[in-house]
């Protein structure tokens, strides 16, 4: 496959806070959604997306890059071997960023449909509520006060699941 | 919209991951035990209810300290689930005496269209595994894993009428047990029609003859053991990549037809005790896998079949549609690697694949992947003098050495030491470089560069791992010498 920016065609994604983004179908590729737009050619030159902001969007695009231009399971096995490694710490490091950015990359690679992403987004924030209790994880992840359970209905929750709680 | 939409978006504080559909939610607990899935039932009146219907059950009965408690979470775990939710994806670790709450488990997995299967075993007692695990229409993906490997022979048994997996397409077993009940012929995999990937990694009963594998779908197939049936017959015509470790005391026999989507091969020695009885088997596989594109082969399965070409040559290699040839030392003990091994190798093996590469695979930690196109040939002292010991040394287990009192527990076969290595056994710091390699770079002048394509980094870079190897090697004198010694001082014993 062949990633050199002179001949392949551009696509151009809009973010929510009008900035633009110029990259090479084969990166744009990476998300199903864009793959399905552009295979039913209804996509313009510019893909507004309207409920990714920039700051988000140039991740995805970091991440789509990178996976775009990893070489693929056709080659020799060495070339597997440190292309899989390569990844895997290009995905750590990935990951490494605040909650809420988390969160938006989730929300945006399940918008766009890119499995492997939404994988890492969801691995990453069992990673990070995993032993914890529950209002910890309420704080981790901003879950919304407005729709805590009424004491009551924790009282009734508590009896009803203390199997598990244990 | 769109300014509403956008408002929303830098709207700071806000719960994002509720508003996200059921199954991304149901992604994340996939990585969660089922404890924490259930726990977030607590988080909001958005949580309460999502776990009870994700396909995904991670469960294990390690941290109950009692096997009631444990059954009984079960009971409550199922029976609290939406029972219209399927089953994709259950992963079990279990404990024998946990066995009637995991045939539970499976039991609502299998009736729930249950997709992937994997169940880790630790227990040191034997138990067979449920009869009715081995049929299912939707299972794709099963993996079955002992991880007591010191209690071999406890490993889960295996019924042995042919399993009926109709769906299933990667199968796995790890440290299991196959052929225990004396069966000479054993043909599990007839009814699994669809298998794409088998990888099989424990024991076969010594007395077991026959094992096939018939599958027409199989791409990828991986059989390591560490003991073998006599005969594998595979039928695979689509088989694209094939490891194996082979004993000396079984074959393989794979369908006539040509592998004509043949990639990889990689081919390891499951043992060490035999050395020219593999010479055989080695060279049959080679015949029927001819058709190789890129073969590994580990140097010890090299040495032996070098070894015999010197005796009874030339019989052509059969291999003639070679790309590349990955010879990988990774696993052994350093021996001696001249340059002229290398010449016989490519004399051999690339005979009939002239434009092949050799790939030339170091030990960890520090791997050097060196391709040598005939370059390093040229220049074999200088590029693997860093891999020297004169001596090659081969320490096989022994059975059981028929000895009264402090028998050693290994024995030390095959010391050739070539002259001007006697000192090898003088303490590590004596030790000269064998007349052979060049001395040992002192100053300046012997910092050159390999004519070819060395540099000064890479001399420096060379000279590390010659230092690590040194190190390893005087390692290997102080454990020769212990051995000799436990050696003298069994004969005085016995004697």
């Amino acid at each position: 496959m062949s990633t050199s920016s002179s001949s392949s065609k551009k696509i151009v994604l809009k973010s929510a806070d009008n900035e633009t983004f110029e990259i090479d179908e084969i990166v744009a590729l990476e998300s199903q959604a864009i793959k399905n737009m552009i295979e039913d050619e209804c996509a313009d030159n510019v893909i507004p997306l309207g409920n990714i902001d920039s700051k988000t969007l140039s991740k995805i695009i970091e991440y789509c890059k990178k996976h775009a231009e990893s070489p693929k399971k056709d080659d020799n096995a060495d070339i597997d071997e440190k292309a899989v490694e390569d990844l895997k710490s290009f995905d750590a490091e990935f990951a490494k960023v605040d909650m809420p950015l988390i969160q938006d990359i989730l929300m945006a690679a399940n918008f766009l449909n890119i499995d492997n992403l939404i994988g890492l987004m969801c691995r990453t924030i069992a990673d990070r509520i995993k032993g914890k209790t529950p209002e910890e994880i309420r704080k981790i992840l901003n879950i919304n006060k407005n729709d805590l359970l009424s004491p009551e209905q924790e009282a009734k929750a508590r009896e009803e699941n203390s199997w598990a709680f244990d | 919209m769109d300014r509403a939409c956008h408002k929303a978006i830098f709207k700071a504080k806000e719960d994002r991951i509720s508003n996200l559909p059921d199954e991304v939610i149901h992604h994340i607990m996939s990585f969660l035990d089922i404890k924490d899935s259930i726990r977030t039932s607590k988080l909001s009146r958005r949580w309460r209810n999502i776990w009870t219907s994700m396909p995904h059950l991670n469960i294990t009965s390690r941290g109950f300290r009692m096997w009631a408690k444990f059954a009984k979470f079960v009971r409550q775990v199922l029976s609290h689930r939406n029972n219209l939710a399927q089953v994709s994806t259950v992963s079990l670790i279990f404990t024998r005496v946990a066995i009637h709450a995991f045939e539970n488990i499976l039991r609502y997995a299998y009736s729930h269209n249950v997709q992937q299967l994997k169940v880790v075993w630790l227990s040191e007692k034997s138990h067979e595994f449920p009869q009715f695990i081995f049929s299912s229409h939707t299972l794709k993906h099963l993996t079955l894993v002992y991880s007591n490997s010191l209690y071999s022979g406890c490993s889960p048994r295996l019924p042995e009428s042919a399993w009926d997996f109709p769906a299933l397409e990667t199968l796995t077993l790890r440290n299991i047990h196959v052929g225990y009940r004396g069966d000479k012929n054993l043909d599990l995999f007839s009814k699994c029609v669809n298998l794409k990937n088998i990888t099989l990694d424990g024991y076969f009963s010594h007395s077991l003859e026959v094992f096939n594998i018939c599958a027409p779908q199989l791409t990828n197939l991986t059989i390591k053991a560490a003991s073998f049936a006599k005969v594998f017959n595979v039928v695979a015509p689509r088989l694209e990549n094939l490891k194996l470790s082979v004993y000396a005391t079984s074959r393989f026999n794979f369908s006539k037809d040509d592998f004509v989507s043949l990639e990889k091969v990689h081919i390891t020695l499951s043992s060490a005790y035999y050395t020219k009885e593999y010479v055989p088997v080695l060279l049959d596989l080679l015949q029927q896998l001819r058709t190789v594109k890129f073969l590994t082969l580990d140097v010890d399965v090299i040495e032996r079949l070098l070894s015999s070409l010197d005796q009874h040559s030339h019989e052509p290699c059969p291999l003639h549609d070679l790309r590349c040839l990955k010879i990988n030392t990774s696993h052994v003990d350093q021996k001696d690697h001249t340059g002229s091994i290398y010449a016989q190798i490519r004399k051999y093996f690339l005979e009939n694949s002239p434009s092949a590469s050799l790939i030339l695979n170091l030990p960890k930690p520090t791997p050097v992947h060196r391709t040598t196109t005939g370059a390093c040939c040229l220049c074999p002292s200088y590029h693997n003098r860093h891999l020297l010991p004169r001596v090659q040394l081969s320490v096989t287990p022994v059975r059981r050495a028929p000895s009264p009192v402090g028998s050693p527990s290994v024995r030390i076969s095959n010391i050739h030491h070539t002259a001007g290595v006697q000192s090898s056994f003088r303490p590590p710091v004596q030790r000269q470089l064998s007349p052979r390699a060049p001395p040992p770079p002192s100053g300046p002048q012997n910092r050159m560069s390999c004519p070819i394509h060395g540099t000064p980094a890479k001399v420096a870079k060379l000279e590390v791992e010659e230092k690590r190897m040194l190190g390893a090697k005087s390692q290997m004198h102080e454990l020769i010498e212990m051995l000799m010694r436990e050696k003298e001082a069994f004969w005085q014993n016995f004697s």
